[in-house]
């Protein structure tokens, strides 16, 4: 296990270093809570960057173990270089400014400053997120251990895929063409297979550990970034309860050790969306927003339903942001320009999933029955995602009874309009899929479902009230102090 | 408006409420999930034998090239082994999120035959009629038999039998 470890550690170290440098810090909340945060958001960062690292080397034709490290080992110290400086400068830039522009603009923000304390309830409720990741990590044990190899997809078509880019350049383009018995869907994107052939190539084991390791760090990570999202925008209270509702969601727990792409797609997707939450939080900053179109790049490169959640992003982005939004379409250029590569010079085969002809299309599209068909499907697959007394909609509906949303939720929905707009597509190709209807439906729907989850779990809490829990005597009389001093300010 | 966070003591009390029951109920999800999980493992773990099939096929991952195309033989008839492009072949299909053990399975040998697959990627390991150019072939076998007989009818020649129905074949010399 420990040379996982130690090869997952560059992709992580790579990406928390460049989060570190294009996220300006946030004092708010716990200190534990913002590195949770950074460390997550760095890891999918990491990892969408060393697969893009892995597949370029690859198609220029340098393979080996050594390459790739020193590759990824000279981007780290690069990015170091630069960090180094800006942290050196900012820091000269006088600790009172940051200070003052970081400081909590909000009420939600005075409610959760240090000096306020932490009250019985918050530990509670930090205990109660403990004890779920506790009994959710049991649940990935047991759902390993009842496939250790991944789903049948996993040995199929990902890791498959992930074992011939990992064997070099004799093998690796069995991973990217159709074969009658290589990788099943040579056109699919590569950044899981690619993330984890390099793992396994830099580990010299294509270890079913190793498999796990890959797959569960981005489950954990869109844990963690929901929760310290969730914290950064609202607060701790609030991030607890995303974290929750995500552990106690059927659909999540089923698709974290499954070995396929969805959990790391909807990693970038949640990643989107909070970054651009919280750019139009403080006045869209170029970094934030160029880090928001990193990760937006990465959706195509992760799974084929990240290529209209990339043009979605884009188009809100140019609607809000109007010439700003120039930073964004900047940083989702590596990603798009990578899968674009793939898929036009590397990838062979035919995926048939589309009709010929528009009119055989809208033949299909015009059958009230498979909109029928579709929409029964969505909604069982939303009913499966727990049971009716802890479904997260009903947590979600007590959420909202007790809080009560915030006075601007409306002018907040922008934030899930990519996601709609995602579930749209994902439905217009149900209606006119070549592929048998229930099959494809039951085979998808509740994947499609899940890759949208935690960024509208993130949209949703975005919209409530913050939740304020009581605060013990001493804290509340510092939370006066504080409020009075704010105000004084 | 009102706001309900700063209100009369029992409006205040809401909040707590509320974060409790959210909490406790989703606590309570998350173990029914787990208990879900636990079913699935105890209903028999790894269905298509993949990893069963690493360790089998370990000794001719060892014996074998690293890389390239390698023809495989077997006494299991593989309807699925060379799927039409963008379909699944015979290969069997999952239902809902969970995989059906055995009812989408149309015959062992689509099972055998992706697991050796996977075991022995990243070598290519196709049916000798779409590897007719490869050096090496790998034998899979459901009972004992005459695997030598089984190679010479694709022009192979048996190397070596590792045991467990594992055999491995050079292809013959004109």
């Amino acid at each position: 296990m420990i040379p996982i470890i130690l090869a997952l550690l560059p992709p992580v170290a790579l990406g928390w270093m460049l989060v570190r440098l294009l996220l300006p810090p946030d004092r708010k909340g716990p200190v534990w809570l913002r590195w949770i945060f950074e460390i997550s958001l760095g890891a999918g960062l990491g990892a969408g960057i060393t697969s893009c690292l892995f597949f370029l080397l690859l198609a220029v034709g340098v393979k080996g173990r050594v390459p790739l490290l020193v590759v990824e080992l000279g981007c780290e110290a690069g990015v170091l270089g630069v960090a180094a400086f800006f942290l050196k400068r900012r820091s000269s830039l006088s600790d009172g400014r940051s200070m003052e522009s970081s400081a909590p603009s909000t009420v939600a923000a005075v409610r959760d400053s240090p000096a306020t304390g932490v009250s019985m309830w918050t530990w509670l409720l930090r205990l109660a997120a403990l004890v779920a990741l506790v009994i959710f990590s049991l649940s990935c044990a047991a759902r390993n251990s009842a496939n250790p190899a991944g789903e049948w997809d996993a040995f199929t078509i990902w890791n498959l895929r992930a074992k011939f880019l990992a064997g070099g350049s004799e093998s690796w383009r069995h991973a990217v063409i159709e074969t009658s018995s290589g990788a099943l869907h040579p056109t699919y994107p590569l950044l899981a297979p690619s993330f984890l052939g390099r793992t396994w190539l830099v580990t010299g084991n294509d270890s079913p550990e190793g498999a796990l390791a890959a797959d569960l760090l981005f489950t954990f990570a869109t844990l963690g970034l929901l929760c310290g999202a969730v914290a950064v925008a609202v607060n701790e209270t609030a991030g607890l309860l995303a974290a929750l509702v995500l552990l106690a969601s059927d659909n999540f727990a089923a698709q974290s050790v499954s070995q396929y792409a969805d959990v790391p797609l909807a990693f970038y997707i949640l990643a989107v969306t909070m970054l651009l939450a919280i750019a139009f939080k403080r006045e869209w900053p170029p970094p934030v927003l160029f880090l928001a179109g990193v990760f937006a790049g990465f959706a195509p490169w992760t799974k084929n339903e990240g290529q209209p959640f990339l043009i979605f992003a884009c188009i809100v982005a140019i609607w809000q942001l109007r010439k700003r939004a120039g930073w964004m379409l900047l940083g989702a250029l590596p990603g798009a320009a990578v899968t674009a590569l793939f898929k036009i010079g590397f990838a062979r085969g035919a995926e048939n999933l589309f009709p010929p002809t528009l009119a055989e299309a809208a033949s299909k599209m015009i059958e009230p029955a498979r909109w029928t068909q579709i929409l029964s499907s969505f909604g069982g697959n939303v009913r499966e995602m727990g049971v009716p007394w802890a479904h997260p909609i009903l947590l979600l509906a007590i959420l909202g009874a007790t809080l009560g949303f915030a006075p601007h939720a409306r002018a907040r929905l922008w934030i899930a309009m990519p996601l709609a707009g995602l579930l749209a597509v994902d439905f217009a190709v149900y209606l006119v899929t070549m592929s048998d209807l229930s099959w494809h439906l039951a085979t998808s729907n509740s994947r499609l479902i899940m890759q949208v989850w935690p960024a509208l779990l993130f949209a949703f809490f975005l919209t409530l009230r913050a939740p304020v829990l009581p605060q013990p005597a001493a804290a509340a009389e510092d939370k006066q102090k504080s409020d009075r001093r704010h105000r004084k300010r | 408006m009102p706001d309900p966070q700063s209100k009369s003591s029992p409006e205040r009390a809401r909040v707590p409420m509320g974060v409790a029951a959210v909490a406790i109920l989703s606590i309570l999800g998350a173990f029914n999930s787990y208990q879900v999980s636990q079913q699935l493992a105890q209903s028999g773990g790894d269905p298509y034998r993949v990893s069963a099939a690493r360790e089998r096929f370990a000794a001719a991952a060892q014996r074998l090239p690293p890389g390239g195309v390698v023809g495989y033989i077997s006494d299991l008839p593989c309807e699925g082994c060379t799927p039409a492009p963008g379909t699944t072949g015979g290969l069997p299909r999952r239902q809902g999120g969970a995989m059906t053990v055995g009812a989408g399975l149309r015959n062992a040998g689509n099972a055998a035959f992706v697991g050796a697959r996977y075991a022995l990627a990243p070598r290519l390991v196709a049916p000798i009629p779409e590897a007719p150019t490869a050096e090496w072939a790998l034998g899979n076998f459901s009972q004992p038999d005459d695997f030598a007989a089984f190679g010479a009818q694709s022009g192979f020649t048996m190397i070596a039998d590792l045991g467990n129905g594992v055999v491995i074949y050079r292809r013959s010399k004109p």
